[in-house]
């Protein structure tokens, strides 16, 4: 079954999964590829310099940035990726009732959580946007082709 | 390989500088996410985007200086 063919509540919804999965790919699924690719490089590049700079235990952190963790889901592929990578190279310990440990470089933790956060809330304008032209595409077709819609 | 994933694993050395400059690969991105998203005509992605970084920049800047000057009264 084609892009074309497929019920508006089923594109609609395919095309928020797959932009939640990997940033752009709702947008390249609705045909809109070269902003797809932008919209890719943009979020995935944020989220990974983030993960970079803070490292990924400190900026992927369920325990302690539970808050920050949820807005990093919102850019789910990449999120669940970082997760799996940070519970490969295993969590801090500390003991139970105790702050996180903070050591020197906790400044660079918190600009990579920023980073990772922001890319995760960036990713849910483009959730949002994904699944606003899944639904106006059907509009669209019915209507005819517009000049300088798609891209 | 190991190298790569230590690159992700290891947290980098920032001074207070260096955070301030980190701040405008951020404001990039927001600003080219929201063109993307807005601008009808891709070519006008990049223009508008560079006008909207700038402002990000300077209005943070602005409300920096701004809160910086009242904390300086205050003390």
């Amino acid at each position: 079954m084609s892009r074309s063919q497929t019920p508006p509540l089923l594109r609609v919804a395919l095309a928020g999964f797959l932009a939640w999965i990997v940033p752009g790919l709702g947008h390249f699924y609705l045909g809109f590829r070269k902003r797809a690719i932008v919209l890719f490089l943009a979020i995935t590049l944020t989220f990974w310099a983030g993960v970079a700079i803070g490292g990924v235990r400190g900026t992927v952190n369920w325990r302690d940035r539970s808050l920050w963790y949820m807005a990093e889901l919102c850019t789910g592929g990449n999120t669940l990726a970082a997760t799996a990578l940070h519970k490969a190279v295993g969590m801090q310990p500390r003991a139970r009732g105790t702050l996180p440990p903070y050591p020197g470089d906790w400044t660079a933790t918190d600009v990579g959580v920023h980073y990772a956060g922001v890319a995760g809330l960036l990713n849910l304008l483009i959730i949002i946007d994904a699944v606003a032209r899944g639904d106006l595409s059907g509009v669209k077709r019915q209507a005819g082709p517009k000049k300088g819609g798609a891209a | 390989m190991i190298e790569l994933l230590a690159a992700f694993t290891t947290p980098i050395e920032i001074s207070t500088w260096m955070r301030t400059l980190l701040f405008f690969p951020l404001a990039f991105t927001i600003a080219v996410v929201y063109k993307t998203l807005r601008t009808q005509h891709l070519k006008d992605i990049p223009l508008s985007a560079a006008v909207l970084w700038i402002t990000i920049i300077a209005g943070m800047y602005a409300v920096a200086t701004g809160l910086w000057i009242v904390f300086q009264i205050m003390i």
